[in-house]
């Protein structure tokens, strides 16, 4: 076995399923059952075909081939029919199993979202573990159906050959066993190339997505040679990976072949010594040999089918890994979210280690801020400063190993998710637009909303026109496959969102981050103008918040750098010039 | 469970073109060709070990098994040789994709249009290597599936007339039967598959939106959401798959009936003794033999489709690149009188955007018309207007990655179209939007702009570029590597190195696009110093929207409706910052 990787046992899409209750036991014995009839129909065809053939070359009368005429046709027509069902319940296997998984997958993906999941939740990773799914119980299916084939054949075959003579059939049982031994040695050797080959796969990528950041800088500075050399060392490398594994599936399909080819002959030759002996009759001796035919060619096809089987393997192991992820929060089994009074927040004394363990810096260090009643409060600070942490804390997504974050005087982790959300909402730096109607996506907030209600929210957070303008009005489908819209009109829909969920404190986290800096101020003075009286904490990096918050708090590294207030215009805010308070020097952060 | 129907045939001609590919498909075509010469001789040596058991027992059956044996360990070759021949062609054919995929997304202009980074490394790696059955597998196939069954015929025919013609009829009827199902039941399926498509929408939907989701407090509901979404896939598929495995089932049927229809007559002429026993079993051994490739076929097209979309989204992506008209992110090919033609210098003579009317790299719409603009030696330019207006595409021209359909850029008296590119580029320093970082240390990240740079003004450089925090933080100083798979930098950190970069460069027309982006107003004042110390007496077309380095510049234009203005008039999105633009 070449470099094989250490997996554990049953460690396949067969197995992971089972652990997980994800496979229909209705659809597995269907596609068993299916399986095993037409497997022995395949075997019947040829059986009785064979028998038909040599009796008739003694010359029997007529009628004593009727009854193997009948059957050949039978099984002639019923293995093509049996296929078929065996198909549609290895799907029906696959679907079912499929919508298992993906429950499974968000029960085990929440919790984690976003902090818990590697590269923060970003849609895409949670996108390919939705695909990984699918990957999984395509192998599954396939898995199930060729070892059904495999297996069904090799027994059944067995037991017609023990019927005719016990020696030859002795030969066909070891003969099919060592043939599904070498098939499965092919995926054994090929999964050790596999996984290297996904290493320098990963690497090209990494090449490559630097290649085209970096083109214009090399260009400009005449060194485009530097990414070429590298993107052909990787290639060498993945051809030189991608041929060892070809041989090493070759050589073990052909082990498969050979396996099966020497157990032919050798059934052959023990069943024709068996018809020298007088025990196996020459008609009989064709029906043995053409049942080892089809039972060792069945097990030797078992090694063409395992690549698609390793693809749905991988795609168990990754989501494997995901069920060794340990949420970041625990809910708790009681709401006291009704004993809140008010939208004031308060962090004291946070600090939230790191997920890594005490080998990094902690998240957040001794962090004590408040957002009063009305009152609006920017954090700033450089990129990993813990601006976002800072937020999920107060949104229970984030858990504190020290100092205390209320909301309305009550701690947030002894608030469920549903009732934190009625003391404070969030909008992301880019607000997903669920494939619903534009009513749906609001009332996720609030599912009792009347339309007027969500009209009025859409109205104050500046979609008025736009939402005038809808044909469907708040019908209208939006999203994937619905009406697409601008990133300001996420923004913004975000906004009616919280403005609708009758949340107090509204926790803004890079509102502008995908917009125009030349749009951007206008926007962000908008969003707080919606809020009204709300109590707000938003993380922006833009010179424009300056004029527009209370206070501004000053992270870097975890810990709270400054905090100073400011004089806020009481209105007018939105286009107040600012760069006197931009200029305090209390205000800014270390450089 | 991907949709059963192909927007396009099998055969990808910009595939076949290529030699590899075809040598590919020759060998491969060639090894099925001898495995399944293997097969008949296999049957025949096993029909006549039957046949003389039946008869005369006395035999030798030595000549035959020595047949058989070669037979197999023949098929066992052809099975190694092939899956080399196979990952040797895919491997070459992708090499060939990748390169051309590669160039095209790395001509200057920026990214290809119509992809990003991450999906062309995708389409690189995991989507190329999706070619492996369909280059490996599928195509060989294909050609099998056309010759084989009618070599079987044959070989089948030669044994017994009567069976050939079985055979052969059934061949006929194979792919008809097989078009006139599959044509109604893909009709059929791909109704239902947009149904099917809506329901897995919804599920990434859900997925997608989790974050969004908890924060509501909604995760409750979605999840029956997923669950019932599931439950109608699953039935829509089933129901869908219903209908597009029928063809499946007829040719199965076929495949199997023809056995029958061998068999039957077989036996029933052996009663008359009209035939051999031994050809009679021979017959029986090659008949299921002669559909395998013809199944094996359509199964391999289906399992490739993912590998052939990937394939033709590469190809489509190359060629729309190459075909990009000339001024729209094109390289200008410099006569061959222009290569290695002196190049002036903007510190002795101006640089000159006149009537320039272009687009930004790959786009059609042109953002500057008419557009002109002079950069003195020894001037800052400052360049302010809103987003899209121009500015990025302002500085492609200069580093020649864009041409214009319009008008000239000119250094002194020359049109820069017939400049050598590489010369003239070595008179620049450019600071992209978006700064990248290779996988390397810092100080070859730092040294690409000048590779004859010594630590210690790599060090002044970062420093003055307030980066003396980053160098202390990373642990082998200059010699850290960075980028992808090295340590991890802050966007203000990259900034910083980017910047250092470009003065690191001694040029005499720098290109700074946003220097201070990603800088907090502390380090911004930091940069705008050394800025200001480094650019003095040098040429400079600054872009920025950050009131901090208009400070810097001996002239700010405005870009504004495909023109440059003079400063006096500041575009209405720079006038809307609540910090106003200092005159």
């Amino acid at each position: 076995m070449i470099g094989e990787v250490a997996a554990p046992r049953g460690s396949g899409v067969l197995g992971m399923s089972r652990r997980l209750g994800a496979l229909p036991p209705r659809a597995l014995a269907a596609v068993a059952g299916a399986g095993t009839l037409s497997t022995a129909s395949s075997i019947g065809l040829l059986a009785s075909s064979a028998w038909l053939i040599t009796r008739a070359s003694q010359r029997p009368p007529v009628l004593a081939l009727a009854v193997a005429i009948g059957s050949v046709q039978a099984f002639a027509l019923g293995r093509g029919v049996l296929r078929y069902l065996q198909r549609l319940a290895a799907h029906g296997l696959a679907l079912g199993t499929l919508g298992r998984l993906r429950t499974w997958l968000f029960d085990t993906v929440e919790p984690l979202t976003p902090r818990g999941l590697p590269g923060r939740g970003t849609g895409s990773i949670v996108t390919g573990f939705v695909a990984d799914t699918e990957l999984a119980t395509e192998g599954l299916a396939r898995a199930v159906t060729v070892s059904v084939d495999a297996g069904a054949s090799a027994v059944l075959g067995v037991a017609v050959a023990a019927l005719l003579a016990p020696g030859p059939a002795a030969i066909l049982l070891a003969a099919s066993l060592a043939t599904l031994a070498m098939a499965l040695g092919a995926a054994r050797a090929g999964r050790g190339a596999a996984a290297r080959e996904a290493v320098i796969r990963a690497d090209l990528a990494d090449a490559v997505v630097d290649a085209i950041r970096s083109g214009p800088e090399l260009l400009v500075y005449g060194r485009e040679d530097l990414v070429a050399e590298r993107l052909a060392q990787v290639r060498r490398l993945a051809r030189a990976a991608a041929l060892r594994r070809a041989a090493a599936g070759g050589v073990a399909r052909a082990l498969a072949v050979w396996a099966a080819g020497a157990g032919l002959i050798a059934v052959v030759l023990s069943g024709l010594a068996a018809h020298r002996a007088g025990q196996l009759s020459g008609v009989m001796l064709a029906v043995l040999a053409f049942v080892a035919l089809v039972v060792l060619d069945q097990c030797a096809a078992l090694a063409a089918a395992l690549p698609g089987i390793a693809t749905g393997n991988a795609a168990a192991a990754r989501l494997r890994g995901l069920a060794r992820l340990v949420p970041p929060v625990r809910e708790p089994a009681a709401d006291r979210s009704h004993a809140a009074s008010g939208s004031a927040a308060a962090l004291a004394g946070v600090g939230v280690a790191a997920p890594g363990g005490d080998r990094e810096p902690p998240l957040l260090e001794d962090v004590s801020l408040a957002v009063e009643a009305g009152q609006r409060v920017a954090l700033i600070g450089p990129t990993g400063s813990g601006k976002s942490s800072v937020l999920h804390v107060l949104l229970h997504l984030l858990e504190i190993s020290r100092g205390s974050a209320t909301l309305g005087g009550v701690e947030v982790r002894e608030m469920t998710h549903a009732g934190l959300a009625r003391h404070a909402a969030w909008l992301a730096d880019d607000t997903h637009v669920f494939a619903a109607s534009l009513s749906d996506n609001l009332r996720l907030a609030r599912p009792d909303a009347a339309d007027a209600e969500c009209a009025e929210a859409l109205e104050r957070a500046g979609l008025g026109p736009w939402y005038r303008s809808l044909p469907g009005g708040l019908r209208t489908l939006l999203g994937a496959g619905g009406r697409a819209l601008s990133a300001g009109e996420r923004q913004r829909l975000g906004m009616a969102r919280a403005m609708l969920s009758g949340a107090g404190l509204l926790l803004l986290d890079e509102p502008t981050a995908h917009i125009d800096p030349a749009a951007a101020p206008r926007l962000l003075s908008e969003l707080l103008g919606a809020a009204g009286a709300r109590a707000v904490l938003v993380v922006d990096h833009g010179p424009w918040l300056a004029g527009a918050v209370d206070a501004v708090v000053t992270l870097d590294g975890g810990r709270v750098v400054s905090t100073a207030a400011r004089a806020r215009p009481t209105e007018g805010r939105a286009g107040a010039p600012a760069a006197a308070a931009a200029r305090d020097p209390s205000g800014t952060p270390r450089g | 469970m991907r949709a059963p129907s192909p927007a396009r045939g099998p055969l990808e001609h910009r595939l076949l073109g290529q030699g590899a590919v075809r040598r590919t498909v020759a060998a491969s075509v060639a090894l099925g060709l001898l495995a399944s010469g293997s097969i008949v001789v296999q049957a025949l040596a096993l029909s006549r070990l039957l046949a003389g058991a039946m008869g005369d027992a006395r035999l030798d059956p030595l000549p035959d098994v020595a047949w058989l044996a070669g037979a197999v360990a023949l098929r066992g070759l052809c099975a190694v040789a092939s899956e080399l021949v196979a990952a040797r062609g895919s491997e070459a054919a992708k090499a060939v994709l990748r390169a051309r995929l590669l160039g095209a997304a790395l001509r200057p202009g920026g990214g290809p249009p119509a992809a990003g980074p991450a999906e062309v490394a995708t389409l690189a790696g995991r989507g190329l290597d999706a070619l492996d059955p369909y280059i490996g597998r599928c195509l060989p196939d294909l050609v099998l599936a056309a010759t084989v069954p009618i070599a079987l015929a044959t070989v089948i025919g030669s044994l017994d007339w009567v069976s050939g013609i079985v055979v052969a009829v059934v061949l006929v009827l194979f792919p008809t039967f097989g078009l006139l199902v599959g044509e109604s039941s893909t009709r059929l399926a791909t109704a239902r598959w947009a149904q099917v498509e809506a329901f897995g929408r919804q599920i990434a939907d859900v997925f997608e939106g989790l974050p969004t989701l908890r924060a509501l407090g909604r995760s409750a509901q979605q999840r029956a959401r997923i669950a019932g979404a599931g439950e109608a896939l699953r039935q829509a598929s089933l129901s869908t798959l219903r209908v597009a495995l029928l063809s499946a089932l007829v040719l199965d049927t076929l495949a199997s009936v023809s056995v029958a229809m061998v068999a039957v007559p077989l036996g029933l002429r052996l009663l008359d003794g009209s035939i051999h026993l031994s050809a009679a079993l021979a017959v029986l051994i090659i008949a299921p033999e002669v559909f395998l490739p013809l199944r094996r076929a359509s199964a391999e097209f289906h399992e490739s489709t993912e590998g052939l979309a990937a394939a033709r989204r590469a190809m489509d992506l190359i060629q729309a690149r190459a075909s990009d008209p000339p001024r729209s992110g094109g390289v200008p090919s410099p006569g061959a009188a222009a290569r290695g033609a002196p190049v002036p210098d903007p510190a002795r003579v101006p640089v000159t955007l006149h009537r320039v009317r272009a687009a930004p790299p790959g786009r059609e719409r042109p953002v500057l018309d008419g557009a002109s603009l002079r950069i003195h030696p020894g001037e800052t330019v400052l360049v302010v207007g809103a987003n899209g207006a121009g500015k990025t595409t302002t500085l492609a021209l200069l580093t020649g990655f864009v041409v214009p359909s319009e008008g000239a850029v000119r250094v002194g008296d020359l049109d820069l179209r017939e400049l050598d590119p590489g010369l003239w580029r070595r008179r620049l320093s450019y600071l992209p939007e978006r700064p990248a970082l290779l996988a390397a240390s810092l100080a070859d990240n730092l040294r690409l702009a000048d590779p004859a740079a010594g630590d210690a003004r790599l060090r002044e450089l970062l420093e003055a570029m307030g980066g003396a925090d980053l160098l202390a933080r990373l642990p082998d100083g200059l010699a850290t590597r960075l980028g992808e798979g090295g340590r991890a930098v802050s966007a203000g950190e990259r900034q910083r190195i980017a910047l250092a970069r470009a003065l690191l460069r001694p040029a005499s027309l720098y290109l700074l696009d946003e220097p201070t982006v990603h800088l907090d107003e502390a380090s911004e004042a930091r940069v705008v110093e050394a800025l200001r110390r480094h650019l003095e007496g040098r040429s400079a077309l600054i872009v920025s929207h950050r009131p901090a380095v208009a400070g810097l510049a001996d002239r700010v234009v405005a870009l504004e409706a495909g023109s440059f203005t003079p400063a006096g008039a500041l575009p209405p999105a720079v006038r809307r910052s609540p910090l106003g633009v200092p005159a």
